[in-house]
């Protein structure tokens, strides 16, 4: 009987060994986007290429911080999606490998090398237009009418309807503010923020909550990026996506492969995966509407694209560095958060 | 010469003596690690390596200058047998195996590499070895098995313990940029926003412990005096909040009371703009609005959850007062509540200190409900978890901030332990001693009533709603009912959607239970019955896991464990080990009121018949320990599986566990999945407290938490 089982351990345990053997090789992706897009790149990533994907979903904050605190013994291999700030900010602070791929041909012009650095550490994976929607429902109820631009944002008959991210917990409300201040100048922005203040019902914590709360009708109007919007009203919430009439920014997505990746090669498989056609058209399939930066790539008609808006030039560069980053968000933090409402 | 120390060998060895068939255990278990079991750490873990990535760890095909090993454990060999004199052997032993010690973490450093299981394994036997050694020496008076113990507990506490939090002390001294910056903390104290935030937990702190209090009291002094039939209800219903996660009870808040919920649907149909009671044309009294998210949505989730444990605390009191003295009292014509005001609540005046001060400190650690409730209001945890996890990475803040939710967690501690400490370790096994209870004066019982029925039927309300809301499509927006939440869960394989994270959450949470029971009855039983060298060591680090916040131990462990020699972060080991410390202060404070009730000389007796502490601790201690070890056991599983302040920094995509996976579901908007999951885990955590309840005849659960 003890023989029996002692053979069959080890026979279970020689098993486990081989089984692992089998997969071509790994990658670790630390993911950025949506939960159900991460899942279904992975699924598509490891299926082509017989890769074992071991994928970690994080805002994009919490993988900057993971990466920084593993720099020197690195577990993860690449990262993929989540707003380019803090991509640039890990390039800068020399966290990331360069790495041009091939792919690049075929990427547009702005999105080939868009990070601080300026040295090939990240390429553009997506865009996303900044926009604010409006649920039509309440709108009717409440007898108001339909917002077009950031100034009728401000407007008094708005007030407490507005639902915003916190730029100290998230990047889409830092883009946000940094469009606004790319818009009008920093000190002229403060002031209108101060006025959107007073219209907000609550920051959130994660940029992705004031859309979800306008198409549940908590909320009147979510500022946010469009494409999280357009997921809402596809599944069938009385969203209005609105681009601001004075202009707007935008948020590119990243993808960099993390310096001293222990899968190198998967990791640049990925890169090349992510950047043609083929790997853009994935995120499509599971309704997330992002922007394809491979101009052979498809364009989901919910998506708004980028050269039918009107577009500020946002400066990545700078918008990007450390430095502009603390500095308006404390502003933020200091004039603006504390007043009353 | 022929001393009768050479004839040691000879000699039949003294109880508590180490045998050389023991050492020489050691020895083997060593060299087998060795040449069987990874030296360095596994990139993967060891059921997900490759056979060449195995190959390529064992020492002995890569570092041959780690052959040293082997060698240097054989030269133990010898030792094995006592030829030398026992003191002398006992310095070869101790002085030899802290050198080897010394040597492969030194080696591990230099290299930079990060230890595998079998380095682990070797260090443990020569630590075994030094135990041996230092007991021969006479440490413990050569109880070797005590002394091992009190190697071990030391061990653990150092690197667990000490070596996490001085981690955080040095971060803070060093800023954003990598510099050494010894007034960082000074700056980031009084940077804008911090005393706001320190302000803003001491008040939620302070408002929480005395609500808590105050309705634990009601509640206790209903529960055990009361004579109406509701009384029973409480006695049954107090376990829901205990057993649920933190979370999953401000969330069934919004659901209720968010500018979505229920509540407010039904006050918007009452009173709301084209409400049925409000007249034509006119505003209407009530608007929807976000009432629920800051201080009070906070203050109520808390005062939810952690009223239950300060009615175990009070009503374990209440019921062992002697009630002769309000007999006397109630026999010189005084009335019950004049009985009541001054005879019976002075009585338990320390339960109430006690209650309020746990309430404060639950308050001041909690993170899961004011992250989800919390709004705009900032709390330290919060600021914590967004200083890593937010929108600027910074290492400095979050160590600084962690520190002072360290130091007032101590200090609140401290007080307690000053103040109150004698009534700590009571027992309080509801016995009930001669004479009749008194009831409560009849108005004040007609009052608790009609509050506790309220109460109860809030809390019925919540958990209905928790568990409708895993059935419903859209809360707030479409009521229509859907299994699409629980199939999206648990009906797409075993190795997507829930499951992966609730095996890891019963997995780790069943092994760290036993571990915590094991190390928490033994650091009782050395703290209260032996006294060595080292001691101070032990009893500071209790006081640290007691007081420390979840939150900072997740930060800490970040900071200690990222890196070799000791790289533990995306394993399993680390979430094991975390519950495992988090849920340990429950059975220290079990083993230690348990131990103070036997007597010593139980223990005295079988050691003098020549039993060793190892068989007077298992044949003579445990049994009568047991019903300690069950419920530690049982609270220890349902606090692990609950935890989410230390977890959240910790779990990974691999080792997600069913808490962090509640909370990413939140923070994504998708409500209705995570309220699905949680009333899945509530109704698991039920059954396992029924099953436990079952099996032991009572609910194990009370009795531990009652001596916290």
């Amino acid at each position: 009987m003890q023989r029996n089982i002692i053979t069959s351990v080890m026979v279970l345990v020689l098993f486990i060994f081989s089984a692992s053997a089998w997969a071509e090789g790994r990658l670790v992706v630390y993911c950025s986007n949506e939960a159900f897009a991460c899942q279904a790149v992975a699924d598509a990533f490891s299926a082509k290429y017989d890769v074992k994907v071991q994928m970690t979903r994080a805002g994009s904050g919490s993988t900057y911080a993971k990466i920084l605190a593993e720099k020197d013994n690195p577990k993860g291999d690449v990262w993929y999606a989540g707003t380019l700030d803090p991509h640039s900010q890990a390039g800068v602070n020399g966290l990331l490998e360069p790495y041009e791929s091939p792919m690049l041909k075929e990427i547009g012009e702005k999105f080939r090398n868009p990070a601080t650095s300026k040295k090939h550490h990240s390429a553009g994976v997506y865009a996303g237009v900044l926009g604010y929607s409006v649920n039509t429902d309440l709108l009717k109820e409440k007898k108001l009418p339909m917002p077009k631009s950031w100034a009728d944002l401000t407007k008094p008959e708005y007030k407490g309807l507005i639902q915003l991210a916190s730029p100290q917990s998230s990047g889409t409300a830092y883009t946000t503010l940094a469009t606004i201040v790319q818009l009008q100048g920093e000190d002229e922005a403060f002031v209108y923020l101060a006025k959107l203040h007073k219209n907000i019902g609550q920051y959130t914590k994660s940029g992705s909550a004031p859309g979800k709360s306008a198409a549940r009708g908590e909320t009147l109007i979510g500022i946010g990026f469009l494409h999280d919007h357009a997921l809402q009203k596809v599944n069938g919430f009385p969203l209005e996506l609105v681009v601001p009439s004075e202009g707007t920014g935008y948020e590119i997505g990243g993808l960099s492969i993390i310096k001293g990746a222990r899968n190198m090669d998967n990791a640049k498989l990925f890169v090349d995966f992510m950047l043609s056609k083929e790997g853009q058209e994935v995120p499509q399939k599971v309704k997330m509407f992002q922007v394809p930066t491979n101009i052979n790539a498809n364009v989901p008609k919910e998506a708004i694209r980028l050269d039918q808006v009107n577009l500020i030039d946002y400066d990545f560069v700078t918008y990007g560095s450390e430095e502009m980053r603390s500095k308006l968000i404390d502003r933020w933090a200091k004039e603006i958060k504390p007043m009353p409402r | 010469m022929f001393t009768s120390n050479t004839h040691h060998a000879l000699v039949k060895t003294a109880p508590g003596e180490t045998r050389p068939l023991t050492i020489l255990i050691w020895i083997i278990a060593g060299f087998g690690a060795y040449w069987f079991l990874p030296w360095f750490a596994l990139e993967y873990g060891l059921f997900d390596a490759t056979i060449e990535e195995y190959l390529a760890s064992l020492g002995w095909k890569t570092r041959p200058l780690t052959l040293t090993v082997p060698v240097f454990l054989a030269l133990f060999i010898p030792f094995a047998w006592p030829w030398l004199p026992l003191k002398r052997l006992g310095w070869v032993y101790t002085l030899f195996a802290s050198a080897g010690i010394g040597l492969i973490f030194l080696d591990f450093i230099r290299t930079g590499e990060a230890m595998g299981f079998s380095a682990a394994v070797v260090v443990m036997a020569l630590a075994a070895i030094f135990a041996i050694g230092i007991a021969k020496i006479g440490f413990q008076r050569g109880d070797s098995f005590i002394s091992g113990a009190v190697v071990f507990v030391i061990f653990m506490v150092l690197v667990f313990i000490f070596y996490p939090v001085i981690k955080i002390f040095n971060q803070v001294l060093i800023s954003r940029d990598g510099s050494f910056a010894p007034f960082q903390f000074f700056r980031i104290l009084t940077s804008f926003g911090v005393s706001r935030v320190v302000f803003n937990t001491l008040v939620l702190a302070i408002s929480v412990g005395a609500a808590t209090t105050l309705f634990g009291l009601i509640f206790a002094l209903y529960a055990v005096r009361a004579t109406t039939r509701l009384r029973y209800a409480v006695r049954i219903l107090y376990i829901l909040p205990i057993i649920t996660p933190p979370f999953v009870v401000g969330m069934s808040l919004i659901l209720l009371f968010g500018r979505a919920g229920m509540v407010n649907d039904v006050l918007m149909f009452l009173f709301g703009p084209t409400g049925i009671f409000t007249a034509a044309g006119s505003e209407g009294i009530f608007e929807r609005s976000g009432y629920i998210y800051g201080f009070t949505g906070i203050f109520l989730a808390q005062t939810l959850s952690l009223t239950p444990i300060s009615y175990m605390l009070l009503s374990g009191m209440i019921s062992t007062i002697n009630p002769s003295m309000e007999e006397a009292s109630l026999t010189m014509r005084a009335s019950r509540w004049l009985t009541l005001r001054n005879v019976t609540l002075p009585l338990i005046r320390p339960g109430i200190a006690n209650a309020f001060l746990l309430g404060m400190i639950s308050s001041a650690a909690d993170f899961g409900n004011p992250l989800v409730l919390g709004g705009e209001y900032d709390v330290l945890s919060t600021e914590i978890y967004f200083s890593i996890a937010g929108a600027q990475l910074d290492f400095g803040k979050a160590s600084t901030l962690g520190l002072i939710l360290l130091f007032l967690s101590l200090a609140v501690f401290m007080i307690q332990k000053r103040w109150v400490g004698q009534t700590s370790y009571v027992t309080v096994t509801g016995i009930q001693t001669a004479g009749n209870v008194t009831p409560l004066p009849k108005r004040m019982q007609q009052l608790f009533t009609v509050f506790i029925s309220v109460w109860l039927v809030l809390v019925g309300v919540l958990y209905f709603s928790i568990f409708l809301g895993g059935f419903v499509k859209q809360w707030g927006a479409d009521y229509s009912l859907t299994i699409a939440h629980h199939r999206e869960l648990w009906m797409h394989g075993f190795a997507s959607g829930g499951w992966p994270s609730l095996k890891n959450s019963l997995g780790y949470s069943f092994i760290a239970a036993p571990f915590t029971t094991m190390m928490g009855v033994l650091i009782a039983y050395i703290v209260t019955r032996k006294q060595f060298w080292g001691r101070g060591v032990i009893d500071f680090g209790t006081v640290l896991i007691f007081a420390i916040p979840g939150t900072v131990i997740g930060v800490a462990y970040i900071l200690a464990f990222n890196t070799p020699p000791v790289e533990l972060t995306g394993t399993a080991i680390i979430l094991i080990i975390t519950m495992a410390i988090r849920a340990m202060p429950v059975g220290i404070r079990g083993g230690m009121s348990a131990l103070s009730q036997i007597s010593p000389s139980l223990e005295e007796a079988s050691l003098l018949q020549r039993a060793g502490s190892a068989k007077t601790i298992r044949s003579v201690l445990m049994p009568i320990l047991r019903p300690t070890i069950v419920s530690s056991m049982a609270y220890s599983f349902i606090r692990s599986m609950t935890t989410v302040s230390a977890v959240i920094f910790l779990a990974t995509a691999g080792t997600n566990v069913a808490t962090t996976y509640i909370l990413s579901r939140v923070e994504s908007g998708d409500t209705g999945v995570a309220v699905a999951y949680g009333s899945v885990l509530i109704f698991t955590m039920l059954c396992f407290t029924f099953l436990v309840q079952a099996l032991t005849g009572r609910s194990r659960v009370e009795k531990q938490v009652k001596t916290q």
